[in-house]
């Protein structure tokens, strides 16, 4: 695959563009791939606690369009996943701090030394966003089954084909298939029904997820959670290969036969 | 002189007469310079608020006979005077609806949006005529047009069709949306209302809607 500069992005907030970013950007890594993580969320900086790199942080992407330093000194080294790198955002800066051609300067310069560079975009349509997206060659759109976010996903496609860029490709987070089962929830089908993108991932719900990110654990280590294995398998279409998706049973799995005998939902 | 030429929906030529250009000597120009195109043609003259003479009638039909690759069906007229008139020459003649016609004619200037792409949220799509979408139309998107609105999708977004005009026609395959505006009236729909083949028509102050299958 060509496109080797991707922008996750998804208009609401808390729909788990950090996450997801993270654990693509790890799995990636962790099959030898050259990899480093943008965090263009100026001001609200996550995606170095999802990594489990906050400690570490010396240089921010501030002081690299400040010129304090050049790119490669302000990347921070992942120990846990070789060839993981972090360009981490400033918190004391807002988004203003960091203009479109500043981002596509910083790319630029490191597009050649990596093999994927993923930019973390922070919420909103404003003027973050568009720093976030003007250097991507492709675009994840991230959007939870629910009617606000498919809203806010459809804007963003809007201005992303505003601005010239590919059709973006879309990812399903947090899905419940006990919910849809349920009818409490819209199904992936209803969700492309409205977007009418391709589909790249979907991501159940997994309630671990929290305990990984306060650890700083990223969720594609765990081989237990079916969360981890969905953002696998996203990683693996990005390098081009046809996974099928995987089959979200609700009530099907031992997991959930399980978890019914011990009293849970 | 020229004068106004356009089809019929009888498969023939139907030749405009307005009182300004009333002359019959310009009409027989026009008619053997233009006799090549009207082959095998069915012709109509329609007199556009013109009182002739009887004999004037009779002398355009008599020299319309002098081409037999033209078939003269008769006479339109826009007055009742006239219509007489050209009965009582022996020659049929039907009320033109060229008024009712002028009213919902488009106008020269109108354009026709051709939007080969989804419309979503956030977005305008408007056009003083006609829009056909192929694509969706997506929630809190905005489709505005004087003229009528073709979707070939869904439609859940905000359609305002008709501005300006008494007349139009909506049309999308899917239809779930809140409401929607035809000729400056609202349409307000359930939350769990669709259709599939959806077809809205606004005439004489009523939305109709048909040929749906209320799901």
């Amino acid at each position: 695959m060509e496109d080797k500069v991707f922008c996750i992005t998804s208009g609401k907030g808390g729909v788990g563009k950090s996450t997801i970013t993270g654990n693509i950007a790890t799995a990636l890594a962790m099959k030898g791939y050259k990899v480093v993580a943008i965090d263009a969320d100026i001001g609200l900086r996550n995606l170095d606690l999802i990594l489990g790199l906050e400690n570490r942080i010396v240089y921010d992407i501030v002081h690299v369009i400040e010129g304090v330093c050049p790119p490669e000194k302000a990347l921070v080294k992942d120990k846990k996943t070789k060839n993981l790198f972090l360009l981490p955002a400033a918190q004391t800066k807002d988004k203003s701090a960091v203009k479109p051609e500043d981002l596509i300067s910083i790319v630029e310069a490191l597009r050649e030394k990596f093999d994927f560079i993923f930019i973390d975009s922070p919420a909103g349509i404003e003027e973050g966003f568009k720093t976030a997206v003007a250097p991507a060659d492709s675009v994840l759109v991230v959007t939870n089954p629910e009617m606000a976010s498919i809203r806010d996903a459809d804007r963003v496609t809007g201005l992303c084909e505003a601005m010239g860029k590919p059709e973006p490709k879309l990812i399903v987070n947090r899905l419940d298939p006990v919910k849809v089962k349920r009818g409490d929830m819209l199904d992936v089908e209803d969700v492309l029904q409205i977007l009418g993108l391709e589909l790249i991932g979907v991501v159940p719900e997994d309630k671990n997820m929290v305990a990984y990110i306060n650890r700083g654990q990223p969720a594609v280590f765990e081989d237990s959670s079916i969360a981890g294995k969905a953002l696998r398998n996203i990683a693996e279409r990005i390098l081009g290969k046809e996974i099928p998706f995987m089959k979200l049973d609700a009530g099907e799995g031992l997991l959930s036969k399980f978890k019914r005998l011990l009293g849970g939902s | 002189m020229d004068y106004k030429v356009r089809g019929t929906n009888i498969l023939g030529i139907e030749i405009i007469i307005p009182p300004q250009k009333f002359n019959l000597e310009d009409i027989k120009k026009f008619i053997s310079e233009k006799k090549e195109i009207m082959r095998k043609t069915r012709l109509v003259i329609t007199f556009d608020d013109v009182i002739p003479e009887e004999a004037e009638i009779k002398e355009i039909a008599e020299f319309i006979k002098n081409f037999p690759e033209i078939i003269f069906c008769g006479f339109k007229a826009s007055r009742k005077e006239t219509r007489e008139l050209c009965l009582q020459a022996g020659f049929p003649c039907d009320m033109s609806t060229l008024e009712l016609e002028k009213t919902t004619e488009r106008a020269s200037n109108e354009e026709i949006k051709f939007i080969k792409k989804t419309v979503r949220s956030g977005e305008k799509v408007s056009s003083s005529g006609d829009i056909a979408i192929l694509g969706d139309v997506n929630p809190g998107a905005e489709v505005e047009a004087g003229g009528n609105v073709y979707i070939f999708g869904s439609l859940r977004g905000l359609v305002k069709a008709g501005i300006g005009k008494k007349e139009c026609e909506i049309r999308a395959l899917f239809v779930q949306t809140p409401r929607i505006e035809v000729c400056g009236e609202e349409k307000i729909f359930d939350r769990n209302e669709k259709f599939y083949n959806f077809r809205l028509i606004y005439k004489n102050g009523k939305i109709r809607i048909n040929n749906m299958e209320r799901v």
